[in-house]
């Protein structure tokens, strides 16, 4: 039996369902102040404004209707620019502090997919350093951070004993009982396909880019480091590479027959990595609840907020979390500060 | 006359995230009062309709559409009642 459809998915018909209410007009008093929309003349409200005010109205229902109790964060352009590393002057680090401080969680969900903890900590060191340095943690708050590379592929906690201050997280620990079907057969026959279709890019649009295959993803990245492969044709790439793995694997990246995967534009390179932030964020939900006891029911999606950058770009990786999780759509590592001073100043009004 | 409808369908794939979507239905939305409300020859004239009085008003319509969404979005999220069923007998 079908539901009669609300006016707001006649009106906007690929609406999904929001985790929260939004207190839209909240948002845009509070965004009005700030960007002084109403006193404009010329530029009319524009996308960015919208994107603001919706960000504004869901930080406002995460901490207001409920408390927050995980906040997970994309890693490249959100908490650091394009391909650098979260350097130890970085804004955004104290305002990290702050929020594990407050009993946030934290987890950063990321396409970087190393095996090795040394890689996370050479792309991470400023927070992680900050996090073991830190005189207002408990060692329990310490605790409360994860690393969750490959969108939901390798999963690392703090270890402030370890010199790059984080340990590696068996799998079999973590792993949700639905991505514990995914065999490694059909991972690498997912994988081969993927791979002859991004050969099958290279040779047809002469891309100055050259194969990396890892254990659970493949992608092309630049051969010179100093040559940007352009947009155009790395969305082409994403698009190609999505719809033969879509026809080979009968269904779509998140349903099929074989496994879930996530091709995606990484604004340098190409990747199509198992599984995604949906799952990668699940496994945030249920891993911290988990301290509390096998039984703990999962950290609920309403608690949860998804920061990231990707949201319209072909793949758009930070979107797939919108299932799990509210979400949150930055543009730049500077916005993500605005944004964190945003949620600490609606966190304090409400313990006020 | 086959690709460009071919290569539509595509463009349509990507920008019916209903992410991107809402934004630029609230953004169509807000245009209205815009287009009504601002004052555009308001930086040479100073009587008349004045920049602050414009800019309270197009405060006051924005706010309001905003509460519109919001109540569209709260119609959205609550569970609907059960249409009448047809019953054959």
């Amino acid at each position: 039996m079908h539901n009669i459809p609300s006016k707001l998915k006649l009106l906007v018909p690929p609406i999904g369902n929001f985790f929260t209410r939004l207190p839209l007009e909240a948002a845009f008093k509070f965004q009005d102040r700030k960007r002084y929309i109403s006193s404009r003349r010329f530029v009319s409200p524009s996308f960015n404004d919208v994107r603001l005010i919706l960000n504004s109205a869901q930080l406002m229902a995460v901490t207001t209707q409920g408390t927050l109790q995980l906040a997970t964060f994309d890693g490249d352009v959100t908490l650091y620019d394009d391909g650098q590393s979260l350097e130890p002057s970085s804004p955004i680090i104290p305002r990290m502090i702050d929020l594990l401080a407050k009993n946030v969680k934290v987890g950063i969900v990321t396409a970087a997919g190393y095996t090795t903890a040394d890689r996370y900590y050479a792309r991470l060191h400023g927070l992680l350093d900050a996090i073991a340095e830190s005189t207002i943690l408990t060692p329990q708050q310490r605790q409360n951070i994860v690393i969750m590379g490959g969108e939901a592929n390798y999963l690392f906690e703090f270890r402030p004993s370890s010199p790059d201050l984080l340990a590696p997280v068996p799998q079999k620990q973590w792993l949700t009982a639905e991505m514990a079907t995914w065999s490694d057969a059909s991972i690498t026959a997912l994988l081969d396909v993927a791979e002859a279709a991004f050969r099958d890019c290279i040779k047809t649009m002469n891309l100055p880019a050259t194969i990396m295959r890892k254990d659970r993803a493949v992608g092309i990245i630049s051969s010179d480091p100093n040559v940007r492969i352009p947009r155009e044709s790395l969305e082409e790439t994403v698009l190609v590479v999505q719809k033969i793995l879509e026809l080979s694997v009968g269904g779509t990246d998140r349903h099929n027959k074989v496994v879930p995967f996530c091709a995606f534009n990484g604004g340098r390179d190409v990747f199509v990595d198992i599984g995604d932030k949906s799952w990668g964020v699940s496994v945030c939900q249920a891993w911290f609840a988990g301290k509390h006891g096998a039984n703990a029911a999962p950290i609920r999606p309403e608690e949860t907020l998804h920061v990231g950058d990707q949201f319209l770009s072909a793949g758009s990786n930070d979107f797939k979390a919108r299932s799990v999780a509210t979400t949150a759509w930055i543009a730049s590592p500077a916005e993500t500060v605005d944004l964190l001073d945003e949620l600490a100043g609606f966190m304090t009004k409400k313990l006020s | 006359m086959l690709f460009p409808l071919f290569s539509q369908l595509w463009i349509v794939d990507l920008i019916n995230l209903p992410t991107n979507k809402i934004s630029e239905w609230i953004k169509g939305l807000l245009a209205v009062p815009f287009v009504l409300y601002s004052q555009p020859t308001g930086v040479f004239e100073t009587n008349g309709i004045s920049v602050a009085q414009m800019s309270e008003e197009a405060h006051r319509r924005y706010a309001e559409i905003m509460r519109d969404v919001e109540v569209l979005v709260d119609d959205h999220s609550t569970p609907f009642a059960r249409p009448p069923q047809v019953i054959l007998s």
